[in-house]
C-alpha cells in the first residue's frame, strides 16, 4: 500500500513536469483571467463559452486582417493575488496583446493595476466597481456600466411616470462592492428628490433568513422596497420573506443579477409577479442582433445566454475591431500601444449596445476614464410578468406596459 | 562550513535579481519569499510552541491595511507603514493571547478563527477607515533614489530585494529564537505544560510573547502585500483560506525547522502553478491529492525528512 501510494506521488509529479500544451503560433492573443475553479467557477464557464463563440465566428469570417485570434484563459480562483499573478503571466509569458475578463471587481482591480503598470490594454467586460475606471488608468477600458449606473432606468422611471416618485423607501443590499455602490447610487438620487430612506440595511451574501430584517422594514411601512442582490438565492429569499411578512409597498424593485435570472420566477412562482428589475443590461429580445445572438448561442450550447454571456461575447468583438484598426506588426510594445489608441477611437455597436470610450463624471461624482459613454442608456427597467422578465422602461425599449402601483395595494 | 553556508545562501538570494531579468520569474520569487515569511511566522507559534492558530490572516490583514491607510491618508511611505503594520499586528495579538492562553486545549485555535472573521466584518463595515468592500488602491509609489538612481517601482527587482531582506531577517529572528531561553521554555510547554509550570516557567507570558513575535512578522508580510499588490480589500487579506495556507506551508515544509517554510513556500507556489498549467480545471483536485500524499508519507514535512536523512538520524 505504502509503495503504491508512493508510486502515485511520483507519477503525479512526473505528469506535472512534462511539457504543457503551447498555444498556436501566429495568432493574435487575448488574455482572460477568469475564475475557472472555486466558488465563482460557473461564471468563468459562462465567459469561456461566450469567448469561444465570438472567436469561432470571427475566425470563420477571416479573422483579423487575415490572422486568427485566440483567447487564453487563466484561472484566478476568485483570489486577488492570483489574479495579479495570472495577469502578469499572460502579459510577460504568453505575450498577449490585450487583456479582458476578470469577473469580480476585486480581481479586476488587481488586473487593471497590473495592466496599467505593464502598459497592456485591458478591456473590462463585466466587473462593475466604479473604482476600476475612476483611478485614471489610461490602459483600462470598460464596456459595461459601473455599479452606480445600474439604478439609472429606475431613476428615470420614478422621475418620468406621474405619481411614481416614492414617498419613502427601504433599501436592502448585500455587503459587497457591488451591493454598496448600487445602494449608494440609488439612495443618493432618492435623497436628492427628498425621498425619505426609512431603512438602510446591509446584509451578508447568502443570508438564510431575511425575516428579522423584514420585520424592521415592515414597522416603517415603506412606499417602495429596493433590494440589491448579487446572489440569486438572496434575491429569491428577500422577495419571499418580504411578501411572507406582509410587506405592501407600491413597488418591489430588485437590482443586480439575482433578480434577472429565470430561477427567480421558477422558484418564486406567483410571488415574482410584478417585481421590477433594474439591471445594467437586459437585451431587447425583439432586436434582430440580440435575437440572432440568442439563437446561435442556444444552438451551440443548449443554454439561454444572459448578461454575462452577452458582455463576454461583445467584448471580443470590440477587441477584434480595435485590433483590425491597430494593424499589429509583431512589435509587442508598439502593438499594445496601437491597440490602446484604436480603442480610444472605438465607435461601434455590438449586441450589448453602442460603445465609445470617453472621460466623464459618474452619478456619484467619480471621474471616469475610458468608460463607455453610452453606459447610462444601457440600463433598463424590467418587470416580472407571468414568469417572464419584460422590459417596461424607458418607453423606447419597452416590450409591454408597466403594472404600477402593485394592484394588491389599494 | 556550517556558519558560512547560510551567509552564502543569503548572498546568492540577494544576487538573484542581478542574474534573472524575467519579470514573471521574479514575481514568483517574490510570492515565494512572502509566503516564506508567513510560514516562518506561523511556525514559531504553531511549530515551536505547539499553539495552532487558524486566524493568522487577522495580523496579515492588519499589516496590509495599516500600510495602505497610512500611505493614502498621511502620505507615510509604505516601508514605514510596513513596520508599523507589524507593530500593530503584535499589539493586536496581545489581548487575544492574554485571554486565550490562560486556557488549555483548543480554545486558542477556535478563538483565532473567530477573531479573524470578526476583523473581516469590521473591515467590511468600518467604511470611513477601510473604504469598506471597495478596498484601498495605491496608484503610484513615492520617488526614492538610491546612490543617485531613482528606483523604478514598475520593475520587480526592488520588491525582490525588499522581500528577500525581510525574509532573511525573519529567518535570523527564528534562528535566534530557537537558541534563546524563550525557545527552550516553549519547547518545554509544548511537551508538557504542567511540568513546565512546575519548574517555574510563566507559560502564559511565554506563549503571549511568541504570539506577538509571530504576529509582528505576519503583519510585516501583510504590509509588503499591500506595497507590492497595491490593492487591499477585506476578502483578499482576511480570508480563512489565507490562514490555512500559512499552516500548509509550515506543515508541508517541516514543523520546527528554519528552512522548512522556505521549502514549503517554494513547493506550494510552484506546484500550484504547475498543476494549474497542466490540469486546467481539475488542478485543485490534484493539489489536494498531493497534499494528502505529503502528509501521509512525510508527516515531518519535506525539509524535516530531508534533514533527518542528511544528518543520519532515524
Amino acid at each position: 500500500m505504502r509503495k503504491l501510494l508512493f508510486v502515485s506521488l511520483v507519477f503525479c509529479l512526473s505528469l506535472v513536469v512534462s511539457a504543457p500544451v503551447f498555444a498556436a503560433e501566429g495568432t493574435l492573443k487575448i488574455g482572460a483571467p477568469q475564475p475557472m475553479t472555486g466558488p465563482d467557477a460557473p461564471f468563468g464557464d459562462k465567459f469561456k463559452k461566450a469567448y469561444s463563440l465570438a472567436v469561432e465566428e470571427i475566425n470563420a469570417a477571416g479573422g483579423v486582417n487575415g490572422r486568427k485570434i485566440e483567447v487564453i484563459i487563466e484561472d484566478h480562483q476568485a483570489k486577488n493575488a492570483l489574479a495579479a499573478t495570472v495577469a502578469e503571466k499572460l502579459i510577460t509569458q504568453e505575450k498577449v496583446l490585450i487583456l479582458t475578463g476578470g469577473r469580480a471587481s476585486g480581481q479586476a482591480v488587481e488586473i487593471a493595476s497590473v495592466a496599467q503598470r505593464l502598459k497592456t490594454p485591458y478591456l473590462v467586460d463585466h466587473p462593475s466597481a466604479d473604482i476600476i475606471t475612476a483611478k485614471g488608468f489610461e490602459w483600462v477600458f470598460r464596456n459595461n456600466p459601473t455599479g452606480s449606473i445600474y439604478p439609472q432606468a429606475f431613476n428615470k422611471f420614478i422621475s418620468e411616470v406621474p405619481g411614481a416618485m416614492p414617498k419613502s423607501a427601504a433599501v436592502l443590499y448585500d455587503n459587497t462592492v457591488f451591493g454598496k455602490s448600487i445602494a449608494n447610487s440609488a439612495m443618493t438620487f432618492l435623497k436628492s428628490r427628498n425621498v425619505k430612506i426609512v431603512n438602510d440595511e446591509a446584509y451578508a451574501v447568502n443570508t438564510l433568513d431575511f425575516k428579522p430584517i423584514m420585520t424592521k422594514v415592515k414597522a416603517n411601512n415603506p412606499d417602495f422596497v429596493l433590494m440589491v442582490a448579487v446572489s440569486t438565492t438572496d434575491a429569491i429569499l428577500l422577495t419571499r420573506h418580504a411578501k411572507e411578512m406582509g410587506l405592501r409597498p407600491r413597488a418591489f424593485v430588485g437590482f443586480g443579477g439575482g433578480f434577472g435570472v429565470e430561477d427567480f420566477a421558477k422558484q418564486l412562482g406567483g410571488l415574482s409577479e410584478n417585481v421590477f428589475s433594474s439591471a445594467a443590461w437586459s437585451g431587447n429580445p425583439n432586436d434582430p442582433t440580440v435575437k440572432k445572438f440568442y439563437a446561435t448561442f442556444y444552438k451551440k450550447y443548449g443554454i439561454h445566454p444572459k448578461e454575462h454571456e452577452v458582455e463576454g461575447y461583445a467584448g471580443i468583438y470590440i477587441i477584434a475591431d480595435a485590433m483590425k484598426r491597430a494593424k499589429p506588426t509583431g512589435n509587442l510594445a508598439a502593438d499594445r500601444e496601437a491597440i490602446r489608441q484604436a480603442l480610444l477611437k472605438t465607435d461601434m455597436t455590438t449586441v450589448f449596445g453602442k460603445v465609445k470610450f470617453g472621460d466623464w463624471a459618474g452619478p456619484l461624482g467619480d471621474k471616469y476614464t475610458n468608460q463607455n459613454i453610452f453606459s447610462p442608456d444601457h440600463s433598463v427597467l424590467a418587470q416580472w410578468r407571468g414568469g417572464k422578465l419584460l422590459n417596461v422602461w424607458p418607453k423606447a425599449n419597452a416590450e409591454t406596459n408597466y403594472v404600477f402601483p402593485e394592484p394588491s395595494t389599494k | 562550513m556550517k556558519r558560512v553556508l547560510p551567509v552564502i545562501a543569503a548572498l546568492l538570494l540577494l544576487a538573484i535579481p542581478l542574474g534573472v531579468s524575467n519579470q514573471f520569474l521574479l514575481h514568483l520569487g517574490i510570492t515565494v519569499l512572502m509566503w516564506t515569511i508567513l510560514g516562518l511566522a506561523w511556525n514559531l507559534l504553531g511549530g515551536y510552541a505547539g499553539q495552532v492558530s487558524f486566524g493568522h490572516a487577522t495580523f496579515f490583514g492588519i499589516g496590509a491595511y495599516t500600510t495602505m491607510i497610512l500611505y493614502l491618508s498621511f502620505r507615510l511611505a509604505p516601508w514605514y507603514g510596513m513596520a508599523l503594520g507589524g507593530v500593530l499586528g503584535a499589539l493586536f495579538s496581545l489581548p487575544i493571547g492574554l485571554i486565550c492562553f490562560r486556557l488549555r486545549g483548543p480554545y486558542f485555535s477556535l478563538a483565532t478563527l473567530a477573531v479573524a472573521e470578526i476583523i473581516r466584518l469590521v473591515a467590511l463595515n468600518w467604511e470611513s477607515l477601510t473604504n469598506g468592500p471597495v478596498g484601498l488602491l495605491i496608484t503610484s509609489l513615492p520617488q526614492v533614489t538610491v546612490f543617485g538612481a531613482a528606483i523604478n517601482w514598475e520593475r520587480k527587482e526592488p520588491f525582490f530585494v525588499i522581500v528577500a531582506v525581510l525574509a532573511l531577517c525573519a529567518m535570523l529572528a527564528a534562528y535566534l529564537f530557537t537558541r534563546s531561553r524563550l525557545g527552550s521554555y516553549l519547547t518545554a510547554i509544548r511537551e508538557d505544560e504542567d511540568a513546565a509550570e512546575a519548574i517555574g516557567i510563566d507559560t502564559t507570558r511565554s506563549k503571549v510573547t511568541v504570539l506577538a513575535l509571530s504576529a509582528f512578522l505576519t503583519g510585516l508580510a501583510g504590509g509588503f502585500y499591500g506595497l507590492y499588490f497595491r490593492y487591499v480589500d477585506p476578502d483578499a487579506v482576511f480570508l480563512i483560506s489565507l490562514s490555512v495556507e500559512m499552516v500548509f506551508i509550515a506543515v508541508v515544509g517541516g514543523l520546527r525547522t528554519i528552512a522548512g517554510p522556505v521549502v514549503g513556500a517554494i513547493f506550494l507556489t510552484t506546484i500550484a502553478e504547475l498543476f494549474r498549467e497542466r490540469f486546467m480545471v481539475g488542478h485543485l483536485i490534484f493539489y489536494g491529492l498531493f497534499m494528502m500524499l505529503v502528509i501521509r508519507f512525510l508527516p515531518e514535512g519535506i525539509w524535516g525528512r530531508a534533514l533527518r536523512i542528511l544528518t543520519g538520524r532515524r
